[in-house]
């Protein structure tokens, strides 16, 4: 018997999950949250040994209660049951140590077996996860992934307008250091000019 | 010879009364006696002296353009006042013109020879009767500086013969007398510099406080007066087109001259040369006689103004060489002007300059920063949510008391009907404001718009007699009648907002007057301002579009994810219905009829999804219907059975119906997300000019003041509310469930 727990804001959703849990022998559903904090409070209480996971939730999100359970718990199996196949939401679902990863297109068969996989450890990813994980790692890597922690000082500041004398200040630092500092930004940004850089620095979320 | 010896002695007493009598002229020249008392005592001593009956002191004066002698002291009153002796053809006159003493031995002879070069008879007989009584006389020039002055005459009841030393006392007196007078002319200038210098020191004073404009022009006037002894003094603003004058400051002018006065100006008096030099009037009458000849018509205005004035000094007023207007001296009786007089009027009317320029840039300044403050309170109004009415009123009011108009009028155009009607108007009457439809091309404003350039109107009445004439419905010519009692001259601005004519501005004045370039220039920036209030709101109403698209797209996006659910729910249920029926019939039944509800949900939610993306079609359909939809979607997402409940069917207005649509919307969405609630029911109530709808929970419910007031959609509601001046309540608190209620009363029958 595998204990599941239901972790979904929508109200619809933990009603129709609950019923799909009805009609497995080997599924025994044990409790229910309507968000990511209720789910950690309710999970040693419940101790499922499955956990399906809404990600996107008020409160607190999929991810964000993932970690928190198994940190309390890390025996816990987590998976991911959303509508949302975006490669930033996978990675950090999975980051946060969910098993699998599911869209909320799955047939009955396919997630009883996938909770099944998950309580003997095993992953399941649906199709579009795989495929944005895959993409993700043949991405070239983003521009300024090999800035210094310094550099990334230097260039937060270049990003609030400040010119070097003001950067060399607030840093204690020479006048020439920021200025070797800011050359060498440039050209790991492969930028021409400061504002360039600066706006390399925010398109990629650098500073 | 006794005889002879007494003869001597008379003569020797007779010369020390002359030497005794010199002296004391001489004492009491060098004293500081006026010049009037120095030459009554001269006079007192030359008919001692010389035995003389009678003894006078004429004066040379210039009227109009001959020279006449005027008798000034010692005669009797009325010869003083009165006897006028032209300088040419009279022997005594003559005489003197040629700087020679002149004696009467025969009074007929003189008589004879005088009277017919005299002015009229009155001055005839003046001098007859002069003569019966004096029958013989010496005449002594005064001669100062080589100028005439004047002269002195001795006159002696019988006829007799007089010795040369007598001639030469005479001459002697005469000389005291020009010395007693040039001395007393020397002082007199330099006490008058003095009172110059002092009255100028006083002028400047004034001109460096921070006295208002009016008040230093009021002190020069009169001060002008002072000064030069004008009876009256009035400063004068000339119009742009030289055609009027506008009295700025006066001082003795009378009631009928108030400041602000305006009246023609005659180009024929003051021409071309008079911007220049000082016009110097000693015989106004005599002007104003070759002036009647020249043109009869033109110097009537003149004429009125000048009716008491016997002669005067104009003198320019320029500041940066530009004509400003004049200063005029004002003399109730006829007088010479000195050099003197004619330089200190001409510094005075410097002195007026230099305050009319200072005040004009000091007014400059004040005008500036209060155009630089009113520029700010607009730019606040403008970032500021208020509508565009009330953003229109702020504006309106500040160019009325910035530009100093009685009244202003926002006109707006309609380019169909070629009309242009008020949008925003202070001082005008509500009627004018609200039923004024001015024709494009007619009055200020449509000429205005026309030729998208300001148009300035000195006097409307005068300017527009075709005013009743114009092409406006007649209520509108009736309204326009009515007005120009109210406002004489109006100044009116194109208002365009990207090129494009979008109406104009009218600012309206009680009394005819000139605007400066400054003065239109502010009125365009006013225009501006409008324009930019227009164009603002109209961005807005953009922004508030793109604000409810977006708006919409969320929805849309959220009920797509609503759809995704309830589909994902009723797919999953519909997979293991089977099983769970061949488990236990009676879940198996219950959970079909959860599938059902599923289904119907989620076509709910589809229908809803269709509105978001179509809003036409919310007007196509039921208000009723619409509400029994967002139930059905409620109770599918949130779990919690919706009752519906609708009475009446009265018609409601499309806003009506969307904005009771989107609350019920917000409000259920509240109920399925939020409230945990277990029942929940919306209510309609459509009736005849009124509707109400109450959406009612027994939620949770919540604190009044939630932390982000519009995570709840109350916002939302709240604001859909208000655009159909609906009353809106919203009753709640924790644990206590939660009732919306919105209730529309149509205004047109309240």
């Amino acid at each position: 018997m595998i204990k599941v727990m239901i972790v979904d804001d929508h109200a619809v959703v933990r009603s129709g999950l609950s019923a799909f849990l009805l009609a497995f022998d080997d599924l025994e559903l044990v409790g229910d949250a309507g968000g990511g904090l209720e789910a950690v409070k309710l999970c040693k209480e419940a101790a499922p040994d499955v956990v399906l996971m809404d990600l996107v939730m008020p409160e607190m999100d999929g991810a964000s209660a993932t970690e928190a359970i198994l940190a309390e718990c890390p025996y816990i199996k987590v998976i991911a049951l959303t509508s949302f196949p975006e490669e930033d939401l996978v990675q950090k679902a999975l980051r946060a140590g969910a098993i699998s990863y599911l869209l909320k297109n799955v047939t009955g068969d396919e997630l009883a077996n996938a909770i099944r996989a998950a309580a003997a450890g095993k992953s399941t990813l649906a199709p579009e996860a795989a495929e944005a994980l895959i993409h993700a790692a043949t991405k070239p890597e983003a521009p300024g992934a090999d800035l210094t922690a310094r550099e990334i000082d230097v260039l937060r500041l270049m990003a609030k307008g400040k010119n070097n004398r003001d950067i060399a200040n607030e840093l204690f630092i020479s006048h020439a250091t920021v200025k070797f500092h800011v050359s060498n930004i440039l050209m790991k940004l492969d930028a021409a000019t400061r504002t360039k850089a600066v706006a390399l620095a925010l398109q990629n979320k650098l500073v | 010879m006794p005889e002879e010896q007494t003869e001597t002695q008379i003569q020797l007493r007779k010369r020390r009364e002359v030497a005794e009598s010199l002296r004391d002229i001489f004492r009491i020249l060098n004293s500081n006696r006026p010049v009037e008392e120095v030459l009554d005592y001269i006079i007192d001593h030359a008919r001692k002296t010389l035995d003389a009956d009678d003894v006078g002191i004429y004066r040379l004066e210039m009227i109009g353009d001959n020279l006449y002698l005027r008798p000034t002291r010692g005669l009797t009153a009325t010869y003083i006042t009165d006897l006028v002796i032209p300088t040419t053809g009279s022997v005594i006159s003559a005489t003197i013109m040629q700087k020679k003493p002149l004696v009467v031995t025969d009074a007929d002879a003189l008589i004879a020879h005088s009277s017919p070069i005299l002015p009229n008879d009155e001055q005839r007989d003046l001098l007859k009767q002069m003569f019966t009584a004096h029958r013989a006389a010496i005449a002594i020039p005064f001669v100062i500086k080589n100028e005439i002055y004047g002269g002195i005459g001795f006159y002696y009841t019988k006829e007799r013969q007089f010795t040369q030393d007598e001639i030469d006392l005479a001459m002697t007196i005469g000389d005291q007398a020009a010395l007693a007078i040039e001395n007393a002319q020397a002082r007199e200038q330099i006490e008058q510099r003095a009172r110059v210098a002092e009255g100028m020191r006083d002028v400047f004073t004034i001109l460096n406080s921070n006295r208002p404009f009016s008040e230093a022009l009021e002190y020069i006037v009169k001060r002008t007066s002072e000064l030069l002894g004008a009876n009256s003094v009035g400063l004068y603003k000339i119009s742009d087109d030289m055609t009027r004058v506008t009295l700025d400051a006066g001082w003795g002018m009378g009631a009928e001259a108030t400041t602000g006065m305006t009246i023609p100006f005659n180009a024929g008096v003051m021409d071309e040369k008079y911007s220049r030099e000082p016009l110097v009037l000693p015989d106004v009458g005599v002007m104003l006689h070759t002036l009647k000849a020249a043109s009869p018509t033109m110097v009537t205005n003149e004429a009125d103004a000048l009716k008491n004035v016997k002669s005067m000094i104009a003198t320019p007023v320029t500041i940066k060489d530009k004509l400003y207007g004049s200063l005029h001296l004002y003399y109730a009786e006829q007088r010479a002007f000195s050099e003197e007089d004619v330089e200190l009027a001409k510094t005075l009317g410097d002195q007026a300059a230099l305050a009319i320029e200072n005040a004009q840039s000091r007014e400059q300044a004040d005008r500036r920063a209060k155009v630089a403050e009113s520029l700010r309170d607009i730019m606040e109004v403008l970032n500021s949510d208020m509508p565009i009415n009330k953003i229109l009123d702020r504006i309106v009011n500040q160019a009325c008391n910035l530009l100093g108009s009685a009244a202003v009028a926002v006109y707006k155009l309609f380019p169909e009907e070629d009309l242009l009607r008020i949008q925003a108007a202070k001082g005008l009457s509500a009627e004018y404001a609200l039923n004024m439809e001015m024709p494009v091309g007619e009055a200020a404003v449509g000429r205005a718009v026309q030729t998208k350039k300001p148009v300035q109107v000195f006097d409307i009445a005068a300017a527009f007699p075709e005013a009743k004439k114009i092409s406006a419905n007649p209520l509108s010519r009736k309204l326009i009648e009515h007005m120009l009692e109210t406002y004489r001259s109006v100044l009116a601005v194109p208002l365009i907002i990207k090129d494009e004519v979008y109406g104009g501005i009218t600012l309206y004045y009680p009394e005819p007057r000139e605007f400066s370039a400054e003065e239109i220039d502010l009125a365009s920036m006013f225009a501006n301002h409008v324009a930019l209030a227009i164009e603002h709101d109209r961005l807005d109403t953009h922004s508030q579009e793109a604000a409810v698209s977006s708006e919409r797209n969320r929805l849309a996006r959220e009920l797509h994810d609503a759809v995704t659910q309830t589909l994902f729910s009723a797919s999953l249920i519909a997979e293991v219905l089977p099983r769970i029926w061949d488990k236990d019939e009676e879940a198996g039944r219950e959970r079909l009829d959860e599938l059902r509800g599923l289904t119907r949900g989620a076509l709910a939610e589809m229908r809803t999804l269709l509105l978001e993306l179509r809003p036409t079609a919310l007007l196509d359909s039921d208000l009723g219907d619409l509400l029994q939809q967002l139930a059905d979607a409620a109770t599918t997402a949130g779990r919690v059975p919706v009752d519906v409940v609708i009475k009446g069917d009265a018609p409601v207005s499309d806003d009506v119906k969307v904005t009771f649509y989107r609350i019920a919307q917000e409000a259920l969405n509240n109920v399925s997300k939020h409230s945990n609630a277990t029942a929940a029911d919306v209510t309609l109530i459509r009736e005849h000019n009124s509707a109400k709808l109450r959406v009612l929970d027994n939620g949770r419910g919540f604190s009044k003041t939630p932390n982000k007031p519009d995570s709840l959609g109350l916002g939302i509601i709240a604001e859909r509310a208000v655009s159909i001046g609906a009353a809106l309540s919203i009753d709640t608190s924790l644990g206590k469930g939660t009732v919306v209620t919105v209730i529309w009363k149509n205004p047109e029958e309240t």
